[in-house]
């Protein structure tokens, strides 16, 4: 079939949209709500206008992401006529918009200013008359909604239930007041949100955004009476470097203890040594639960997300959850505890700081459950997206910095298995790897466990254990819209699986709420960050967590062995009931209702 | 007769100032306009069609100003230029009223894109009385003279909303679907009728039929939609009623607990009066419990769903049947000072055929069947039936009949209709579930005489019929073709073919009138020939029921006699109720009729999984399931939002209407 756009002639197949046939052949309309990684398009900011006479001659203005291209169709995307309607309908979407812009989590990366320019908006004549209040919610720990900066363009509300299955976020109200909401709930922290931070990836201006905990990290490294110890995530290697336009993938490791150390961190350590400590800890676990005939299968625990979704939409899978803490965790609670006893430092002046690819982890450092006499054991995190702004506070350029190695001799060091921790499957991999060598005496051969590997959204494998052991069946999930499943199967008692790992994020922490976005895209280094954790793992010295010395030291120093008491107590965790099922009367429904009709 | 003064309509002009040969809309009926309620001329209708000027004392800015508030307050927020562009000439309009300076070339560009880029009809058509004001009469627009503003009323409809008998406002529960709201779907509901479940699985859907999506692939699934609502809030019992306060002194009591008695009662209870529900047999549900078999509606969501009635404070009396245990003036004499008669037609008919003995065991009538269907169910026993079965008839209690039939012997099911399957009134979706069942389909089929042996049904001797040439009302007869008589061999013969209401009920002393059919007459209102007593649903006749009808109809009759019970309790009139009166214009106006759906794209609609044929032998298990929530999202993002806001403008103010 042939169509024409701005006069010259292109084929195209039934069914395509205008705009997709314009995008196939290179031909710009500006769009704002629409979302194409995600399929998307739900017509909202109708800023993709152009102007189309049919076959008949008649000849009207339409949104070309869900017009269809017709037979014989001549499409304008030119015109004056369509170059003034968009810049109008900008001056309207800009018009209930909050102007702050210099006050805005996503200044500089914001896809409205964008379109402001595509479009050439020289005005904003209505601003001032529709102002009007939106909720602004900061009950989070791990991210901020301000509806005075939301668009409608509900792609949060499409990530949060076609990625996520989670569905926490609503659109709620009429009118100027129209925003996302959060069902009935009364705040977002006490919704059915799980923080994972999905929806700041997608969401095109700073409505929906992590909460920037900059100015909390400045204080602590201002203090003088403070020693402050960094560590970052294994995903934070391979991702920072794209907010500075390094290559995707990329190891900046060296580079970030460099600029942590020039911004004034005092101890900069690894979030690395503590996956081994959990690989010791979750492998013993499992070991046990199976000789011992504890609750299988077992799901891994070290992603907040799906802790939050398992406490929150369903509690039946707790009991099947790992109790060992999550990294993160681990680190916090062995930084004032044995770090502070080799160091000989005041636990009470040491403030723990962690960088990570993920808002829920901003959440996970306030579980009561992880304080110790009321004292949080990790005291800030930042997102990957807050350290970038604060390098650049400091005036710091990654490309600038020359890497440096780190230097303390009790939590920096780790294995190959600690950093794929960072990707889907990597859990399981890091596992499978240690549990073997366990329970054989000897390493497993070819390490790289090929069939964990790679993107579906839930891959199965079978593990032979080595003689005598057998083989046990493991599953990996991410993505929580997939992990329903694999926990219906293991409440029912019908799981085929001894060990299922489960990453909220599509793809594991590489693609966590906390890391680089890149404008209209959906995660699109996914695959280059997950090379660039394995490149790391291949190149590394010692691949199994057992094998690191310093993991070694930590166990026949302090903790004596994997599961011991003091492990116990400073290492694993327990969970709580968070579902709630809502009830409500129809009498207060019937007035929450917007009708105008009576 | 109304003088239209000027106005355009369909794009055509009107300007009858100063004009000595007047020119109105030819094929709008211009006496509509006459009166809005009795005695307030209008002055000034606005709709997607254009506007209407009929009084020269009106102002035209203050119906647009009324009319683009009302737009403002609509906008679902979505989409920017009808959230934005919608403030803005609202405003506009507000500041040109009061005689300030307005940019009306700013008001018109605004207004353009909203009419030329909304998502929906709110933005696209409620722009169009502004845009032909500001094209054709722009000297109209002054500011508001002192004392022209009147009376003011405006509604917000659509195809669906008016194509259902209760209006329920389809667009919008809908829209609670997509936002993540099933909750408040169900409270759109559950504004008009307690049986959204039940309503949401056996409902004829008339909103379909409206439904403008079938220009572009097909309608909505607006049923299921409706059922999914309600099956995530009101039958797990999410939604739970509160006692009602009882506010008002002045008891009412309903006869009959069924879809329509339920509704009346629920109506009352929320404006505070005491209900009291007489119901003869010893549950509630009436018909929807004994006439729907439990494979279309299990019975625990109809329970449910009546349930709130008793929580919200109604008090019923079982096994108490009007004309057996009690009369009207008894009701009076207890102490009620209003009556709602909603007993239906809870009466089989019977073929009136040769060989025809009622007292056979093996011939009976549908009604009688369903209900023994429905005992033995709610017994917990799965009914049977040994050897062949016919069944006469083309309606749904025929349809009820055969499927249940199917599902209870392991011989044959035969149906006989005398006309074609086209003019079979029953659901087409029934004919065809029932084909998938294995019942035979003998249409153009009359039934002749019953073959009786020794006192068993052996058979139903048959003629085939053929289709006369076509009546003045275009409806084509059909008469048997001579000799054409047979007889399919069976064991059982059900007649399906009409309800009546039961003649033992009423007696001359309580002094209500009735047709020859034993159905109470009833006015637009629901009131009867006795003061204070009212009548909705099957067994009632008036200008909105004709005898046997569907659970929408009698539901919205049941909510229409609620209103108008409290406006006699309280001012001893009939109410003046706005929106039926803007539905009556609307109807015998065609103003929402052929509006054309242009560029839009095809999405398809939902599949709902049901029971394989195969798996509904000796199985009364509901057929049809629920969509998922993601099934549930896609679904209502199909919707289209046909809204079109009408708008008019009277000369004093409405009664019950706030300007």
């Amino acid at each position: 079939m042939k169509a024409f756009i701005n006069k010259h002639e292109y084929s195209f197949e039934p069914g395509e949209t205008i705009l997709q046939v314009a995008r196939r052949n290179g031909i710009f309309i500006p769009t704002l709500c629409h979302f194409a990684p995600l399929g998307h398009k739900p017509g909202t900011c109708r800023v993709c206008l152009v102007e189309v006479t049919d076959a008949r001659n008649e000849k009207r203005t339409v949104t070309s992401c869900n017009t269809p291209m017709e037979e014989g169709m001549r499409v304008d995307t030119l015109s004056a006529n369509v170059r003034n309607q968009q810049r109008l309908q900008m001056e309207m979407v800009m018009a209930d918009h909050d102007q702050n812009c210099i006050a805005c989590a996503r200044h500089g990366d914001c896809e409205l200013q964008d379109l402001g320019m595509y479009v050439g908006l020289s005005s904003n004549r209505f601003a001032p008359e529709l102002r009007h209040a939106r909720p602004y919610d900061d009950t989070m720990n791990g991210m901020v909604r301000d509806m005075s900066k939301c668009i409608r363009c509900l792609r949060c509300v499409e990530v949060c239930r076609s990625v996520q299955g989670v569905a926490a976020l609503t659109v709620d109200g009429t009118g100027l007041g129209t925003h996302i909401g959060v069902g009935q709930a009364p705040s977002q922290n006490a919704s059915a949100c799980i923080q994972c931070g999905q929806c700041t990836i997608v969401c095109p201006t700073g409505a929906l955004a992590e909460r920037d905990q900059n100015n909390e990290v400045l204080d602590l490294i201002a203090d003088p009476d403070i020693t402050t110890v960094f560590s970052f995530a294994p995903a934070v290697r391979v991702v920072l470097g794209e907010e500075f336009g390094l290559d995707p993938g990329s190891n900046v490791e060296g580079r970030i203890v460099a600029a942590l150390r020039r911004i004034g961190g005092d101890i900069i350590l690894d979030t690395d040594f503590a996956a081994d400590v959990v690989i010791m800890e979750e492998g013993t676990e499992l070991l046990h639960r199976i000789k011992e005939g504890g609750k299988l299968p077992m799901f891994t625990s070290c992603c907040p997300g799906w802790i939050n979704y398992a406490e929150k939409h369903c509690p039946e899978a707790m009991p099947f959850l790992s109790t060992t803490r999550s990294p993160q965790a681990v680190f916090g609670a062995l930084s004032k505890t044995y770090l502070a006893r080799q160091m000989n430092l005041d636990r009470s002046r040491l403030r723990v700081i962690s960088i990570m690819p993920c808002t829920a982890k901003k959440d996970e450092a306030a579980r009561p459950q992880l304080r110790t006499n009321g004292v949080p054991d990790i005291d800030v995190v930042i997102t990957v997206r807050e350290f970038a702004r604060l390098l650049r506070r400091f005036g710091l350029d990654l490309r600038n910095i020359e890497p440096e190695p780190f230097d303390n001799p009790f939590m920096s060091d780790s294995t190959g298995a600690a950093v794929i921790f960072g990707t889907t499957g990597g859990v399981m991999e890091a596992a499978v790897r240690t549990v073997y060598a366990v329970l054989n005496g000897k390493e497993l051969e070819g390490i790289d466990v090929l069939p964990v590997r790679g993107g579906a959204a839930i891959r199965e494998a079978e593990v032979d254990l080595g003689e005598g052991n057998g083989t046990i069946k493991v599953a990996i999930c991410h993505g929580l819209a997939n992990a329903q499943k694999l926990v219906e199967q293991a409440a029912a008692g019908t799981s085929p699986y001894t060990f299922i790992e489960v990453m909220a994020c599509p793809g594991g922490c590489v693609d966590g709420g906390g890391t680089s976005r890149i404008k209209g895209q959906y995660h699109p280094h996914a695959e280059q960050r997950q090379q660039g954790l394995y490149t790391i793992d291949r190149a590394m010295p010692r691949r199994q967590s057992h094998n690191n010395p310093q993991i070694k030291k930590l166990y026949a120093e302090y903790l004596t062995e994997p599961n011991s008491h003091l492990a116990h107590e400073l290492l694993h965790t327990h969970y709580n009931d968070r579902s709630s099922v809502q009830t409500e009367s129809i009498l207060s429904i019937k007035k929450k209702l917007t009708l105008t009709d009576k | 007769m109304p003088q239209l003064i000027y106005g355009v309509w369909n794009d055509t002009v009107y300007d009858n100032r100063g004009s000595s040969a007047p020119t109105a809309p030819a094929d709008l009926p211009i006496e509509l306009f006459e009166n809005f309620n009795p005695g307030n001329p209008v002055e000034i209708f606005l709709s997607h069609r254009g506007f209407l000027v009929f009084s020269a004392e009106s102002s035209l800015i203050w119906a647009l100003w009324k009319h683009h508030q009302r737009l403002a307050e609509e906008s679902c927020g979505r989409c920017s230029p009808c959230r934005s562009g919608s403030q803005v000439i609202a405003r506009a309009l507000e500041r040109a009223g009061l005689g300030q300076t307005v940019d009306w070339d700013d008001v018109r560009q605004i207004a353009e894109l909203m009419h030329n880029t909304s998502s929906c009809g709110v933005g696209r058509t409620g722009t169009v009385p502004l845009l032909a004001a500001l094209r054709y009469f722009p000297e109209e627009l002054r500011a508001v003279p002192a004392g022209a503003k009147g009376g003011f009323y405006s509604v917000t409809t659509s195809p669906c909303i008016e194509a259902c008998p209760s209006h329920v406002n389809v667009p919008r529960y809908i829209d609670y679907i997509r936002d993540g709201h099933n909750d408040l779907a169900a409270g759109v509901v559950l504004r008009h009728y307690p049986l959204a479940g039940s309503c949401g699985r056996v409902c004829v859907k008339y909103c379909e039929k409206a439904c403008r999506r079938a220009q572009v692939d097909t309608p909505v699934d607006i049923r299921d939609l409706k059922r999914f609502a309600a099956d995530k809030t009101i039958v797990p019992g999410l939604l739970h009623p509160t006692v009602c306060d009882v506010a008002k002194n002045r008891r009412v009591a309903v006869i009959g607990a069924g879809p329509v008695g339920i509704t009346c009662a629920y109506q009352l209870l929320e404006m505070g009066y005491p209900v009291d529900i007489y119901e003869a047999h010893d549950r509630t549900g009436g018909m929807v419990r004994y006439g729907i078999p439990f494979y279309r509606l299990p019975k625990n969501v109809l329970e449910q769903e009546n349930q709130l009635v008793r929580e919200m404070g109604g008090i019923f009396f079982f096994k108490q049947k009007l004309g057996r245990d009690f009369h009207i003036n008894d009701l009076f004499q207890r102490g009620y000072q209003a009556v709602f008669i909603a007993t239906g037609c809870p009466l089989g008919g019977y073929l009136g055929m040769e060989g025809e003995d009622t007292s056979l065991p093996d011939y009976e009538n549908g009604i009688e069947f369903l209900e023994k269907v429905h005992d033995a169910l709610e017994a917990g026993k799965t009914p049977e039936l040994e050897g062949d079965v016919v069944v006469v008839g083309g309606g749904n209690v025929a349809m009820d009949c055969c499927r249940s039939a199917a599902r209870m012997t392991s011989g044959k099911v035969h149906l006989v209709y005398r006309r074609t399957e086209q003019d079979a009134p029953a659901d087409h979706e029934e004919i065809e579930e029932a084909m998938k069942e294995g019942v035979e389909f003998h249409f153009l089929t009359g039934q002749d005489r019953l073959v009786v042996e020794d006192g068993k049904v052996k058979g139903l001797q048959c003629v085939a019929m053929r289709q006369t040439e076509p009546d003045e009302s275009g409806r084509r007869g059909v008469k048997p073709i001579p000799d054409s008589a047979f007889v399919i061999p069976c064991d059982h013969v059900i007649a399906a073919i009409g309800q009546k209401s039961d003649p033992n009920m009423l007696i001359p002393e309580d002094g209500i009138a009735c047709d020859k059919k034993q159905c109470i007459i009833v006015d637009a209102c629901q009131g009867t020939s006795r003061p204070g007593v009212f009548a909705g649903g099957d067994g009632t006749t008036g200008p909105r029921s004709k005898g046997p009808s569907v659970i929408i109809h009698g539901m919205a009759q049941g909510a229409l006699g609620a209103q108008a019970i409290a406006s006699y309790l309280e001012t001893g009139k009939e109410p003046f109720i706005p929106r039926e009166q803007i539905s009556y214009v609307i109807c015998k106006s065609h103003m929402l009729d052929g509006d054309a759906v242009c560029g839009e794209e095809k999405k398809e609609r939902v599949k709902i999984d049901a029971l394989p044929p195969a798996e509904r032998k000796h199985n009364f298990a509901e057929v049809e399931s629920c969509m998922s929530q993601g099934e549930a999202w896609k679904e209502a993002a199909r919707c289209m939002r046909c809204y079109r806001i009408l708008s008019v403008i009277t000369r004093s103010p409405i009664p019950g209407v706030q300007a």
